[in-house]
């Protein structure tokens, strides 16, 4: 077991600082944009949350952290010029299709990291706003209608809406197979773009109107039919090109 | 007892290895020897499994599967190891992987080149890169260190260094099968000479051998390569004619 926890750690310990460091990059770029949108709004002005939100380019900012988080998690055991890492991990007791499995789990671990990051991030500078405003730009359900009415804040917490859940769950799970699926593709000498056209189409279609059960759907069978073939790659037997 | 058995290798319309015999007794000091191509790194990934070849590789007469392969560790110019992670992370991943780590033979070593616990890898020059492949490959608790070139980029008084170092600390059971060019500094460390040649074995000698014979290293290598010694005086002597 021990083994297997070793090598789970390997991707902890090459990704947990960088996408640490893009969590607090975002919160801290999303507050400060969020903050002058905030003050520039005028007193008399009825300014909604999620306009606001639109406004201050936070899902801008979140589709760029997006990216970045995929880009470091695809290149856990990649080999750089003058690394050969395939060369520990033949030579490891755990067989490398069970390592590229434990380095996805870390994937889609990181994956739901930042999906809370970013939620929670929101969630705060919701707090922002109803401390900042006037009492008479807000009630009790401001918060409930703004997660609906706003697409990128209804596909960040899709309240009511399963489809949206499981779509999200989808593409976590999708993503963390085809980033560590990247990685193991170029140590045997092919490309793996898969977790590129993921990651693009999550960032066209993440945010969504409530209600788009047939977007959901199809995005939920091509992320779910991408991880399939990339499982069924990191099981095929594959010869290191020399 | 690593035998090597009839051992083939071909690449897409290349033969790399031809019908290699070869037999590494427990405690050897092996300077496999080549020019470049000769076939020394195929070799050596075939003994480790790296590459499919044809032929018998054994191991005290079992195949080399992930049950005896902790058996053999590995150093490479090529760097094995994962640049992101830490010296200490990269000791805890060995600790939990290979029961027989040498942490005595660690500490002593890292130690010895001074090298930094808590910096990724990927920050090190290269010759601290070499340092901390070796140690990892000398610590893995192997029978057999198998090194390609592992010292390519580092200066000179740290090789001679390390191999009065690694003299000194290997015990009687460790094995080395050392690939590298540099046969003068190797001469008095090893105590057999394998030369490799177009994917053949062009010469096996032990050492005590040679030096009964009152023969170098290199003297034999140029014998077995049947050296041209008149080579670059008749290059030099034609290209001046052409002037």
């Amino acid at each position: 077991m021990s083994h297997y926890v070793s090598v789970f750690l390997v991707a902890v310990r090459s990704t947990i600082y960088k996408i640490t460091g893009v969590f607090l990059l975002m919160a801290a770029a999303e507050g400060v944009l969020f903050w002058m949108q905030l003050q520039r709004a005028g007193e008399n002005k009825v300014v909604l949350l999620e306009e606001l939100i639109q406004s201050s380019g936070i899902p801008l900012v979140s589709g760029g952290a997006f990216l970045l988080v995929c880009g470091i998690l695809s290149l856990v055991g990649y080999e750089f010029s003058g690394s050969r890492v395939r060369y520990t991990i033949q030579r490891l007791s755990v067989r490398e299709e069970a390592i590229v499995l434990l380095w996805g789990v870390n994937s889609m671990l990181a994956l739901c990291m930042f999906w809370a990051a970013q939620l929670a991030v929101v969630l705060l500078l919701s707090k922002l706003y109803i401390d900042d405003m006037e009492p008479i730009f807000f009630n009790s359900q401001t918060l409930f209608l703004a997660f609906h009415r706003s697409s990128f804040l209804h596909s960040l917490l899709p309240l009511e809406e399963t489809s949206r859940l499981l779509r999200n769950v989808a593409l976590i799970f999708s993503l963390g197979i085809t980033a560590a699926c990247f990685a193991q593709k170029q140590r045997r000498g092919e490309r793996g773009v898969a977790v590129a056209l993921l990651a693009a189409l999550t960032i066209v279609f993440f945010p969504a109107d409530l209600g788009h059960l047939g977007s959901d759907l199809t995005i939920m069978v091509i992320a779910l039919t991408t991880a399939a073939f990339s499982l069924y790659s990191i099981f095929r037997v594959g010869l290191y090109k020399e | 007892m690593l035998e090597i058995r009839n051992l083939s290798k071909s690449y897409i319309g290349k033969t790399a290895l031809t019908q290699i015999d070869l037999t590494l007794a427990p405690g050897e000091i092996i300077g496999l020897f080549g020019e470049n191509g000769a076939g020394k790194s195929t070799l050596m990934k075939c003994i480790l499994g790296f590459l499919q070849y044809q032929g018998k590789i054994t191991l005290d007469g079992e195949a080399i599967t992930r049950k005896n392969i902790a058996r053999l560790s590995f150093a490479t110019s090529e760097h094995s190891f994962f640049p992101n992670l830490t010296t200490s992370a990269h000791k805890e991943f060995y600790e939990m992987h290979f029961p027989y780590f040498r942490e005595k033979r660690y500490r002593g070593l890292m130690e010895f080149f001074n090298l930094p616990e808590h910096k990724p890898l990927k920050s090190f020059s290269t010759g601290q890169k070499n340092q901390f492949e070796v140690i990892l490959a000398l610590c893995q608790g192997a029978d057999y260190i198998l090194m390609d070139e592992p010292f390519a980029g580092n200066d000179i008084f740290n090789r001679e260094d390390f191999y009065k170092v690694l003299s000194g600390i290997l015990e009687p059971e460790e094995t080395v099968l050392l690939s590298t060019h540099l046969l003068e500094e190797v001469e008095a460390f090893i105590s057999r000479a394998v030369l490799i040649r177009h994917g053949q074995i062009a010469g096996d000698v032990f050492m005590t051998d040679l030096e009964d014979e009152g023969k170098t290293l290199v003297g034999y290598v140029k014998e077995t390569y049947q050296y041209k010694a008149d080579r670059v005086s008749r290059a030099l002597s034609d290209l001046t004619d052409e002037e």
